[in-house]
């Protein structure tokens, strides 16, 4: 049996469709704090029904954000006051805390949060463990789930963690890092304490420049090699490894070895196929899991930016990236795809690029019917310029892409299980040779930092 | 009409006054893909679709968009005001012509447009696509 975990980020009620025809695909589900909060009954709907083990992204760094990063903008009276979801969520966090943060509506620092530390992590630990439940016990289905001993449960329980931010100074890391560490120690305490069988994690979220701090990595390797935990999430800022420069990579793989050196299990709470190549038994610098969303599963900046408008958007499976619809389509018109008897081209396309069950569904025996996943409907935007006109894709279109994207994910995790750590980075390598040589230097750049290491 | 006052909107709508036929139905902004295209020239005879960018400066941008929509284009155009020196031309011309570009300049002058370069048929419209683009336009014109 595999150690890795697979994990499906759930974030939206859009995503059911997807997320119960591949509950059996992933090993737990993920939600973030602030969604279960909010939507306590649903998400225990959700998880009875589907997915009985979750983990709950606690959050914590929600006190080191600028009040304005948790606000919403009322679109008729242009008022700003905190999203519900957040506002929920703190109420259920101890209110020493949430008081400075909504009273005061600033950052709090580690010295506001220290004395309370205890309360924090009891609260956080109580949330993960008993929030979802206590919304099972009030449904009619909970004394099927207690005869057939199929109660949801937590997979693992996340310790309450703080990002560590390139704007802060050396003391200031320094001080957010022994607060952390104080967290961690004490859920494990706790956790003990209850008898609890559920794994404790930490998770360590950063600013990418973080890692390039003179002693960081002994300072992190201080604070997480302790023992009574295994996994460990990583989140980092708007990190994404295919594209990062050299530095940033070797940084990174500096922490995963150090990490596992240590005796822990790295989990990317981001991650794309840059994240699950690491899975492989034979990566030299070895992650042990994944959490990746419906829709996408790529890196994601820590404060949240406006998505833009909505476009269609095909996963390209030997390149393991989410392309625009009209990238995608360009390098299959530039291979010649359209221009040949088209259902000779789709027996090529299920062979070089993708032959996901959505592909077949979708395309059948005529390469033309890719046309489908760009099917969009029109709508026009009024601007101080004009009136401007934009796609955005059908409630088909989006579904189709996301189905894709997940059977995509499956085969993923299928080759990183089965193949040899040098025979994937080889084949990502002549993909990006072949379909997207203007990223070639990049991926090559990624792979000289492995690949080093490895020999 | 002087240079320093007019617009791209400006500039697009004295070229669809100008060059409106019978045989050539002018749309403006159409989405194609994740963007817009400034105007659409459909001709009814020969079924052809042709792209055309309108900018005041970036004209190398202008490139850049239009043939991001080469797929489901039959010509690609783009139309700025004309150059201030001849140097200027010539360069915009070389460009366009390796990217199998055409041109339109607008000079203020005579306030008409040149076609300056004739756009070569794409090789890579794809008839599916250029179809959706086709639909699009039948059902605004049925609208």
């Amino acid at each position: 049996m595999s150690e890795n975990i697979r994990i499906l980020r759930y974030n939206t009620g859009t995503d059911k469709k997807a997320f119960v025809e591949f509950k059996e695909q992933f090993d737990a589900v993920i939600f973030n704090a602030t969604i279960v909060a909010y939507s306590g009954a649903s998400v225990a709907d959700l998880v009875s029904m589907h997915k009985r083990r979750y983990i709950i992204d606690p959050q914590t760094h929600i006190f080191q954000q600028e009040f304005s990063a948790v606000c919403t903008e009322d679109k008729k009276s242009k008022i700003k006051s905190m999203k519900k979801s957040v506002a929920k969520y703190l109420s259920l966090l101890p209110n020493e805390l949430t008081s400075i943060f909504i009273e005061q509506q600033r950052p709090l620092v580690p010295g506001e949060v220290l004395p309370h530390a205890d309360e924090l992590v009891v609260a956080n630990y109580k949330f993960q463990t008993e929030f979802i439940s206590g919304f099972v016990e009030t449904k009619e289905y909970d004394k099927y789930l207690k005869f057939a001993n199929l109660k949801p449960e937590p997979k693992i329980i996340i310790a309450p963690y703080f990002m560590l931010k390139e704007s802060y100074s050396e003391y200031e890391i320094n001080e957010w890092l022994e607060l952390f560490s104080i967290c961690l120690k004490k859920t494990i305490e706790y956790s003990v304490g209850t008898g609890s069988e559920y794994p404790v994690a930490a998770q360590l979220v950063l600013d990418k420049g973080i890692l390039q701090i003179q002693g960081i990595m002994q300072k992190l390797e201080r604070v997480l090699s302790i023992p009574g935990y295994s996994y460990i999430f990583l989140w980092i800022d708007d990190f994404n490894a295919f594209n990062a420069p050299r530095n940033t990579n070797s940084a990174f793989f500096q922490l995963i070895k150090m990490l596992n050196t240590c005796g822990k299990m790295p989990i990317m709470a981001y991650g794309g196929y840059e994240s699950i190549i690491l899975c492989n038994v034979h990566s030299p610098a070895r992650l042990f899991g994944v959490a990746q969303s419906v829709g996408y599963g790529e890196y994601r900046p820590i404060t949240p930016v406006g998505g833009g408008l909505p476009t269609n958007k095909y996963y390209f499976l030997p390149l393991h990236q989410r392309l625009r619809y009209d990238e995608a389509a360009e390098i299959l018109s530039r291979l010649g795809y359209f221009s040949r008897d088209e259902s000779l081209a789709a027996i090529d396309y299920y062979a070089n690029i993708c032959g996901c069950k959505m592909c077949h569904e979708v395309i059948e025996n005529d390469i033309n019917n890719f046309v489908a996943y760009n099917d969009s409907i029109p709508f026009t935007i009024v601007t101080k310029s004009g009136n401007v006109s934009r796609n955005r894709p059908t409630t088909e279109a989006s579904l189709a892409a996301a189905m894709h994207f997940l059977f995509c994910k499956i085969d993923e995790w299928k080759n990183v299980e089965e193949k040899e750590f040098y025979v994937l980075v080889q084949e990502l390598h002549e993909h990006y040779k072949e379909y997207l040589p203007q990223m070639l230097g990049a991926i090559t750049s990624w792979e000289n930092v492995y690949e080093h290491e490895e020999n | 009409m002087r240079n320093a006052k007019i617009t791209e909107l400006e500039l697009r709508k004295f070229f669809v006054e100008q060059q409106s036929s019978a045989e050539v139905i002018l749309h403006v902004e159409v989405p194609v893909f994740c963007r817009s295209v400034d105007l659409v020239a459909q001709n009814k005879k020969d079924k052809s679709l042709a792209a055309i960018e309108f900018k005041l400066h970036d004209w190398k941008r202008a490139i850049l968009q239009v043939q991001s929509v080469a797929l489901c284009f039959d010509y690609l155009y783009i139309c700025l005001p004309m150059p201030k020196t001849a140097q200027g031309r010539e360069s915009i011309l070389n460009q366009c012509s390796q990217n199998g570009v055409g041109v339109y300049f607008y000079a203020f002058e005579g306030e008409c447009f040149e076609m300056a370069l004739e756009s070569p048929q794409t090789s890579t419209v794809w008839a599916a696509q250029k179809k959706q683009i086709v639909s699009y336009l039948e059902a605004i014109a049925n609208e």
